[in-house]
């Protein structure tokens, strides 16, 4: 067997990392497209806020990082509904919010005593077979949030204002998303890294806007290009000894890069085509 | 995507070719995680045991961090031999590879307390190595009971060694005009604590703490009042504060090896953990004034 296949270790950070490569540009896609691309982001800066609280409490890490994050999602969707236009800063003052919060509550917490870092950013070398079942159930609820909810879901992304027009509910959908886009946040960034999470939810969607042709295409090829860049990563980091996590990442800017030239030379053609098509038809023409 | 396809194909293929050939396979296999731990394994195991070093020398241990690769190492491992305390690193380590079941051997178990701190550096100590050489002996013969008769004489020998350095440092200890050693990094408290002697240390129990102008003063004080003659500085970490202390109190410097890893200079001339030793101990007979 490969050397890379061979630990329990490593055949875990493949699967989780491929779980994640669905499940982040899945929600990505939406969030992108919202321009709520920090949201991953800034949901972990609440994350923050959330574990310095469960610490002063005495509750779980996960729980009240959870709990936090949720919360947070809820009031940035409440005050994005109402200022849909300015969505980057109402993102901006959320994650300053959380970090200042955590600093705090870090402060009044003088026992001190837990590693923040620990708990806030996992890594794809540690993660653990129950760590795997809880991605998974995460990956299976997203997939089914989506496939029950992709008309409304799609309507409301690009035209929020018909979508409440024709009837649809609107702010619940908009309430789940927020919901499932921070238990995705709070949940893996303790498994896989705040990083490959936040980093998930947008690179690959930005890839795919650059290549594909419609809002499904954009959704399915953010997939591969997702489960593309891990593959990539996971090989270059073992053989080259890099830190797994970042070197997926750094291998999605590159893919970026790359389907920027790749949508270019693809627009390039159709022009081409068309012009020659007008050409054929003129010459058409002038033979009639 | 025809090229993608090739391009992961081929990444696959290199991979494959780099899987490294297994030759040294029916050998005990044995992880070590920095310097002395490696040297106590292979003094044991001799030429039956495969032992990999997993800190490379020359890099300070309190820092490092496994790859994916080094994991994979003490994986396919059947002992890995750590001190403790160096090694915060080790205990998720031998999480990810729990399914392999390695057996793990925290050499310096238990004899961390010095002076009311937890002080890692066990191994300076010849009574406590010879606990670790012990202790990782019986792990060998646990694992690989054909050939525990071989790894009991080998480790008859090496605690023979450690108990000449042992009988020296008491010398040391109940001849010393002067009681106190002044080092750059607290490294040699169990030394210290050990045969009845005092370190002071310039910088705090891990090489990177820097010492505040108020802790200089204090040093330059004790250095006059003992009248202290030598200053030791370590190999590895930067050497200019003991330099300074050194050229404002007029006192001279010498070197005192924590023995974390093994510089290129010490490869080249073929040093040991003993060797080593030996010279710490021979440097601090002159700076104590003991015969």
């Amino acid at each position: 067997m490969l050397e890379i296949f061979e630990m329990e270790f490593m055949q875990r950070a493949w699967i989780a990392g491929m779980i994640m490569a669905v499940i982040c540009p899945l929600i990505g896609s939406f969030l992108v497209l919202r321009r709520q691309s920090l949201i991953g982001d800034g949901l972990g800066h609440i994350a923050f806020a959330g574990v310095a609280a469960g610490a002063l409490g005495g509750y779980s890490p996960v729980i009240s990082a959870a709990v936090a994050t949720i919360l947070g999602a809820l009031a940035i969707e409440r005050v994005r509904s109402r200022l849909a236009a300015s969505a980057e800063m109402i993102l901006a003052i959320f994650f300053y919010c959380g970090m200042g919060l955590a600093v705090v509550l870090t402060s009044i917490n003088k026992e001190g005593g837990f590693n923040l870092g620990s708990i806030l950013f996992g890594s794809l070398m540690t993660v653990s077979g129950s760590d795997l079942i809880i991605v998974a159930v995460l990956g299976l609820f997203t997939v089914i949030f989506v496939a029950l909810y992709y008309r409304p879901l799609q309507y409301l992304t690009f035209d929020e204002v018909s979508a409440r027009v024709a009837g649809l509910p609107v702010d619940k959908l908009n309430m789940l998303l927020a919901v499932l886009t921070a238990l995705t946040v709070a949940l893996s960034m303790r498994i896989v890294g705040l990083l490959l999470v936040s980093a998930m939810m947008v690179i690959p969607v930005a890839c795919a806007l650059q290549t594909a042709r419609s809002f499904a295409a954009t959704i399915l090829q953010g997939i591969v290009y997702g489960l593309v860049s891990v593959a990539l990563g996971l090989v270059i980091s073992y053989y080259a000894n890099l830190a797994p996590g970042g070197t997926i990442v750094l291998t999605q800017t590159v893919m970026f890069i790359c389907s920027i030239f790749m949508g270019r030379k693809k627009t390039g053609q159709q022009a081409a085509q068309q012009h020659h098509c007008r050409i054929c038809e003129e010459e058409q023409k002038n033979e009639g | 995507m025809k090229k993608i396809v090739l391009f992961v194909l081929m990444l696959a293929l290199f991979a494959g070719g780099c899987s490294s050939t297994q030759t040294e396979q029916d050998k005990l296999q044995v992880t070590a995680s920095f310097y002395p731990m490696a040297e106590f394994a292979r003094a044991i195991g001799g030429d039956r045991v495969q032992v990999t070093t997993l800190v490379p020398d020359g890099a300070e241990p309190h820092d490092w961090e496994p790859s994916p690769r080094d994991l994979t190492k003490i994986g396919r491992s059947q002992i890995f031999v750590y001190n403790g305390l160096v090694e915060p690193w080790a205990e998720q380590a031998l999480q990810a590879v729990a399914e392999r079941k390695v057996v793990s051997v925290q050499a310096g178990s238990g004899m961390y307390e010095n002076n009311g701190r937890q002080d890692p550096h066990v191994w300076i100590s010849p009574k406590k190595a010879a606990v670790e050489v012990e202790r990782i002996t019986a792990a060998f013969c646990e694992a690989d009971a054909s050939n525990s008769a071989y790894y009991k004489e080998n480790s008859r020998k090496y605690l023979l060694q450690l108990q000449e350095l042992d009988r020296q440092m008491q010398e040391i200890a109940s001849t010393a005009q002067k009681k106190v050693f002044i080092t750059s990094h607290a490294a040699f408290g169990h030394l210290a604590g050990d045969y009845g002697l005092r370190q002071l240390a310039v910088s705090g129990l891990s090489p990177q703490a820097e010492p505040t102008p108020a802790d200089l003063q204090k040093l330059a004080g004790i250095v006059r009042q003992e009248q202290v003659e030598y200053i030791f500085f370590e190999t590895l970490s930067d050497p200019r504060i003991a330099q300074v202390l050194a050229k404002e109190t007029g006192v001279r410097t010498a070197v005192l090896d924590p023995l974390e890893g093994l510089s290129e200079e010490g490869r080249r001339e073929n040093l040991d953990y003993i060797k080593i030793m030996q010279r710490n101990i021979d440097n601090l007979r002159i700076a104590l004034a003991a015969q």
